[in-house]
C-alpha cells in the first residue's frame, strides 16, 4: 500500500506533519543516494557525512518543498550541490592525466583488493567497477543518476542544470568507455 | 559519421535499461548506509515535526482569523498615521469651518457730487472690492489702491467676499483730529454705491494669512486682529474696550508689533 504512494505525495504528507511518510521516503531512496555519494566522492567517510547532510537539509527545508518538480530531481539536486560545495571548500585537486583520475584509480584498486568483495563479484563486475572509478566525475555522475536514480536524460539535464545535449554527450562517453573496458 | 551513429546506437541500447552494463553494475553495487546513520536521520525527521515554531507557523497559516486581524492592523495603523500627521502639522487634515469673528456688512457710501474723504491706508484694499456701481471711477479716486489689513499688505477680499449683502449701514465716518471719537472715514452719506459683505471675511482672511506665514497666529495676535475686525465693523467702543484690556494684560507687548498688526491709523485712533 505504501509503495503505491508517489514520492511527491509522501513528501507533502511529511510537510503536513506525517513522520511515517518521511520514513517510507527514506527507506525508498537511502540506498541509491548513499551509493551515489560513495561513487562520486570515492571516500567512505566523506560520503557518509554528505549523505547525512542531504537528508538533514531535506528535513529542514521541507516547508519550502514545492510540488512543481519531481521529488527525485529535488533530492538529487540537493545531493549534487552538496558534493560540489564540499569539494570546492576542500580545494581538492583532481589530477587528470590522460583522462585518468589518479585518486579514482587508487580507490578502485583498494576496492578490488578486498577479498570478500572479489568473491561476490565476477571478473566482469570487477572490471566494470574498476573502469567506472576511472571515469571523470562528470561522466560518473550522469551514469549514477541513470543507474541509481533511474532518471531519463532530460531529468539528468534538469538535475545538473545542464543542456540536454550535454547530458547525452556525457552519458554517451561514459557508456563507450565502460563498453571498451569490458572488451565489448 | 559511422562512429557517431554507432555511439548513438550504443546510447540508445543502453537507455533501454537491460544492457550488460546496467545489469552488471546493479549486481555489483548493493551497498547500504550504516544503521547508525538511518537512526540518526529518522530521529531528526520526527523531532523536526514536533518543533513548536513550525507548529505555530502552521497554526497561523491555518487560522481563520489571520486575514481579519491583518485588515484590522492595517486600518489601525492608517488611523494612527493620520492622527500623527495632524498633530505634526498643527492643522486638521480635515478642515473644520471656522466661525466668523463677527457678522457684519461694510457698506461703502459715496457722495456723487462731493469728493469723499480719502480712505486711509491700513483698512482695506480697493482692488478687492467688487464694484457694481456706475461711479466706479469716483470710487477708484477715493479709495486708495492699496491698504493693509492685517499683517500683510493685501486684504484678500477676492478670496473672502462671497456676495454683496445689505446688513449694516455705516452711516458716516469722519476723520477727525479732535478728542472726539475718531475713526478713519471710509464712506459718506450718499447713495450706497456698493456694498460689501464681510461675513466670514476676517476669519477666512486670518486663515489665509496664517497659511501665508506658514505658522498659526498666537493668542495675542488673534486678539489684535479681532480688535481690528471690531473697528472695521463699526463697533468702536467694543474695539477700544478689548484693546484696553489687551494693553493692561500685556504691558510689555512689543508696541511696534501692535502697530504692525493694527495699522498705524487704527493704533493712533485707539490710543487717543
Amino acid at each position: 500500500m505504501e509503495n503505491d504512494i508517489s514520492d511527491e505525495t509522501l513528501m507533502l504528507n511529511y510537510v503536513a506533519g506525517d513522520a511515517s511518510a518521511f520514513e517510507v521516503l527514506y527507506l525508498r531512496h537511502k540506498g541509491p543516494i548513499y551509493r551515489y555519494m560513495l561513487k562520486l566522492c570515492q571516500n567512505e567517510a566523506i560520503a557518509e557525512e554528505l549523505f547525512q547532510e542531504v537528508w538533514m537539509k531535506l528535513i529542514k527545508a521541507r516547508a519550502r518543498y514545492i510540488n512543481s518538480a519531481k521529488f527525485t530531481t529535488y533530492l538529487y539536486k540537493l545531493a549534487h550541490n552538496l558534493f560540489i560545495d564540499y569539494y570546492r571548500k576542500q580545494n581538492v585537486r583532481i589530477v587528470i592525466e590522460q583522462g585518468i583520475d589518479v585518486d579514482a584509480v587508487e580507490y578502485a584498486q583498494a576496492q578490488a583488493n578486498e577479498p570478500e568483495k572479489q568473491m561476490q563479484m565476477n571478473q566482469t563486475m570487477v572490471q566494470l567497477n574498476t573502469v567506472f572509478e576511472t571515469l571523470p566525475y562528470e561522466q560518473r555522475e550522469v551514469f549514477l543518476l541513470r543507474e541509481e536514480a533511474g532518471m531519463g536524460v532530460q531529468e539528468i539535464a534538469d538535475t545538473l542544470g545542464i543542456k540536454l545535449e550535454a547530458a547525452k554527450s556525457r552519458l554517451r562517453y561514459a557508456v563507450k568507455k565502460l563498453r571498451s573496458g569490458l572488451g565489448e | 559519421m559511422v562512429d557517431n551513429k554507432n555511439n548513438d546506437k550504443d546510447l540508445h541500447d543502453y537507455l533501454q535499461g537491460d544492457s550488460d552494463i546496467s545489469n552488471n553494475y546493479r549486481k555489483s553495487n548493493t551497498l547500504e548506509p550504516p544503521a547508525h546513520l538511518n537512526e540518526k536521520i529518522l530521529l531528526a525527521a520526527r523531532e523536526a515535526i514536533n518543533e513548536p515554531e513550525l507548529k505555530a507557523k502552521a497554526v497561523f497559516h491555518k487560522s481563520p482569523w489571520a486575514l481579519p486581524v491583518s485588515i484590522a492592523a492595517v486600518i489601525s495603523l492608517s488611523v494612527s498615521l493620520i492622527v500623527t500627521m495632524q498633530q505634526e502639522t498643527g492643522q486638521p487634515l480635515i478642515s473644520e469651518p471656522k466661525p466668523a469673528l463677527y457678522d457684519s456688512t461694510i457698506i461703502l457710501e459715496e457722495k456723487v457730487d462731493s469728493k469723499p474723504a480719502p480712505v486711509k491706508e491700513g483698512l482695506f484694499t480697493a482692488d478687492d472690492i467688487s464694484a457694481q456701481t456706475s461711479k466706479q471711477d469716483a470710487l477708484q479716486d477715493n479709495i486708495p489702491a492699496s491698504a493693509s489689513l492685517g499683517v500683510t499688505d493685501t486684504y484678500h477680499t477676492e478670496e473672502t467676499v462671497r456676495q454683496l449683502k445689505d446688513k449694516h449701514e455705516l452711516s458716516s465716518l469722519k476723520k477727525s483730529r479732535s478728542n472726539e471719537n475718531t475713526a478713519p472715514v471710509i464712506s459718506n452719506d450718499e447713495k450706497i454705491e456698493k456694498r460689501m459683505t464681510l461675513e466670514a471675511a476676517p476669519a477666512v482672511h486670518n486663515e489665509v494669512l496664517e497659511l501665508e506665514r506658514e505658522q498659526p497666529f498666537t493668542q495675542e495676535e488673534k486678539v489684535l486682529l479681532a480688535i481690528k475686525a471690531l473697528w472695521h465693523a463699526g463697533d468702536f467702543n467694543q474695539a477700544r474696550q478689548v484693546y484696553g484690556e489687551f494693553i493692561k494684560n500685556h504691558p510689555d507687548f512689543n508696541l511696534k508689533y501692535i502697530k504692525e498688526i493694527l495699522g498705524v491709523e487704527l493704533y493712533q485712533a485707539l490710543n487717543e
